[in-house]
């Protein structure tokens, strides 16, 4: 394998970053209600050259209110999704982990539900309430995955998994149980769904959520590539392993709680993505963090551009697009490697 | 045109609502059904509809002309189709909903969800939410969207005519024991109709008595109790005709079903989806299923009021004599 370079990563990311932008471009130009690329293009230059007074009505309400902060979501969601993927299948040492199999998108399912009985009519009560869902979820993990005072990889997981099919469970007994009207979207957000739009303050919360917390895994990131090896040889080498996995779980599962609280659990995005760049980019963390946000994003924008419009002006659930687009690409990465 | 002759008042110039509202001259306040202040513009020139039950009370209040779009499952009355289409009523497209600029929207709690009712908020989109639980207040729905959208004599017209019609049913039934039915909303699983449902309350003022007593609005049963309770007759509510005849030839299938009085005798009333809307149309689906039950109460000269199409595509009580599944009135229809 070639040795990283600096420039190796930043060449990597500006070409998925350029992909992104195109990506980017047609979600913009996709859509229930049709525009050119001219007055995409035109539009796009009055906004940014700050002569908004010149944009027509229909594209401020449209674009500028609509699509482009569903875009900006769905890049968000998209990244911290994916390198909430890859700090998983590294802190677990496992490639079938994703975000939620330690239960926190189905804590924060649980909390959304709980907000929506209590309070449907108070806006910003859903996304609040499944972030603290989420949050407690991480909490009870944390404190059953731990072995001897440290956390363990395999004792995690079960824990996780424990507690994920425990929720979900709950979850299940309140829909049939309760079956009040205000959950009726509840399907809706299990599988995810971008359409709901966020406050400005929020989108910004969450990209400096996102930041932050992927700069942590960032950070640890070379110290990810030696515990691949496994535990006792990276402790040999110095690595801080109790630390890094701490660093790791947590930044992980907030990242998870931050997108799912906004957009619902949207599948296969942290499974796959960080896959498809390990085949691309090679499987080096510092390579395979940035590159699997941009990678995220571009799928969450492309699935949520298509789920918009296959069967417009009905929506799909961006979920199930992202399972439907993502699985056979997956497939056919995965066998030309084997080939 | 199939609307129901009751409407014809509704070309009638519209005044502008007075009471109960406050603000500017160009935009009025006003509480939504689910207690959340919203402020229309006037006069509203385009509305959008999030849902088939509202579609038909527009139309119904003659301000189907005002109506810029509605969902995908919006078929009644049959000019709702060629509106623009905006999804449907869970996860409407909010764009396709923004871009028909309209003055207000209008939504139901009872599917409609709260997140897209905040998305349009947010866009500064004025949203009224109906949220009728009894037929009385589908019909003050009905009489409180015609104020509020510039229809308010129709609106009174059609209440008018619509409580008409509910207590000359009243005059009918009076004095008659109510017969216990199980209303199959769903039949995998099996989901049946709860306490404080308009559909409930529409069941008891056809003379008919749920036997299921639930809290939840739309209650998934077990076979068993059904069993036990043994209802009189068996209700379904569609207009697919090729369902109806697959769902007829499951009860008499399934094993647990094949012990029911109500299919051993063949008690089925098939009803259009009239009773499953809250919608003014509500009101033609009661009586069509008070005559389904009581038959004798409603002399050859008693003209059904409601929908024309209404009295032949719908049902017919199939007794153990004729063939297993005559489900549609031959003769007499249009």
């Amino acid at each position: 394998m070639r040795p990283l370079t600096l420039r190796r990563v930043l060449w990597s990311c500006a070409l998925l970053a350029a992909v992104l932008l195109g990506i980017v471009l047609l979600a913009l130009r996709l859509g229930a209600v049709p525009f050119s690329f001219g007055d995409l293009g035109q539009n796009l230059w009055w906004l940014v050259s700050g002569q908004s007074e010149k944009i027509s009505t229909d594209f401020r309400l449209i674009m500028v209110d609509i699509r482009l902060p569903r875009i900006l979501l769905g890049i968000v969601v998209g990244a911290a999704l994916s390198v909430a993927g890859a700090g998983f299948q590294a802190l677990l040492r496992n490639p079938l982990a994703d975000p939620y199999v330690l239960g926190v998108s189905s804590g924060a399912a649980l909390g959304a539900i709980l907000a929506l009985l209590a309070a449907p009519a108070l806006p910003l009560m859903t996304p609040a309430a499944a972030f603290v869902g989420a949050a407690a979820t991480i909490a009870a993990v944390y404190f059953l995955g731990r072995r001897q005072g440290q956390l363990d990889s395999g004792t995690l997981l079960l824990a996780g998994i424990v507690t994920a099919s425990f929720l979900s469970a709950t979850i299940m007994f309140l829909m049939t149980t309760l079956a009040s009207r205000d959950l009726r979207g509840i399907a809706f957000w299990l599988m995810g769904d971008l359409s709901v739009s966020l406050p400005r303050g929020l989108l910004w919360l969450l990209i400096a959520g996102f930041f932050a917390a992927a700069g942590a895994i960032l950070t640890t990131a070379s110290d990810l590539n030696v515990l691949l090896a496994g535990e006792r040889e990276a402790m040999h080498l110095g690595v801080d392993v109790t630390r890094v996995k701490l660093v790791v779980y947590i930044s992980a599962s907030v990242l998870t709680g931050l997108a799912v609280s906004v957009s619902g659990a949207i599948g296969y995005v942290g499974l796959l993505v960080p896959h498809v760049m390990r085949m691309i980019f090679g499987s080096d963390y510092r390579l395979l963090i940035p590159t699997s946000a941009i990678g995220g994003a571009i799928t969450i924008v492309l699935a949520d551009a298509l789920a918009r419009t296959v069967i417009a002006p009905t929506e799909l659930p961006v979920g199930a697009m992202t399972a439907m687009a993502g699985a056979p690409v997956f497939i056919y990465l995965l066998r030309r490697r084997l080939a | 045109m199939i609307a129901p002759p009751v409407l014809c008042g509704a070309a009638r110039p519209q005044s502008v609502p007075k009471e109960n509202v406050t603000g500017s001259a160009s935009r009025i306040e006003v509480k939504d059904e689910t207690g959340r202040v919203i402020r229309i513009p006037q006069p509203v020139r385009r509305i959008v509809s999030l849902a088939p039950s509202v579609t038909e009370t527009l139309f119904a209040l003659g301000l189907g002309d005002r109506v810029v779009g509605d969902t995908d499952f919006c078929d009644y009355p049959a000019e709702a189709k060629q509106k623009a289409r905006i999804g449907g009523p869970v996860n409407p497209n909010i764009e396709a909903v923004a871009a028909l600029h309209p003055d207000v929207v209008v939504a139901t709690r009872e599917i409609n969800r709260p997140e897209s009712v905040h998305s349009l908020e947010q866009l500064g989109i004025a949203v009224y939410a109906t949220d009728p639980q009894t037929v009385e207040q589908v019909l003050t729905s009905t009489e409180r969207l015609g104020e509020l959208l510039g229809a308010a004599d129709s609106g009174r017209l059609l209440g008018a005519n619509l409580r008409r019609r509910l207590s000359e049913l009243d005059r009918r039934l009076a004095g008659l024991p109510a017969k216990s039915v199980l209303m199959v909303v769903w039949l995998d699983p099996l989901i049946s109709v709860g306490r404080n449902t308009f559909l409930e309350d529409a069941l008891r003022r056809a003379g008919a008595r749920s036997v299921i007593d639930s809290p939840q609005s739309w209650p998934t049963i077990d076979l068993e109790r059904i069993v036990r309770l043994q209802p009189e007759y068996l209700i379904i509510s569609n207009d697919n005709a090729q369902q109806v005849q697959r769902e007829l030839a499951e009860f008499q299938q399934r094993p647990g079903w094949r012990r029911l009085d109500a299919v051993r005798n063949r008690r089925f009333v098939v009803l259009s989806e009239a009773i499953s809307h809250p919608s003014p149309r509500l009101v033609d689906g009661i009586e069509q299923l008070a005559r389904a039950l009581y038959p004798s109460q409603f002399a050859a000269g008693a003209e059904f009021v409601g929908d024309p199409l209404l009295n032949c595509r719908a049902f017919v009580i199939a007794p153990a004599s004729r063939p297993p599944f005559p489900y549609t009135r031959s003769g007499g229809c249009p």
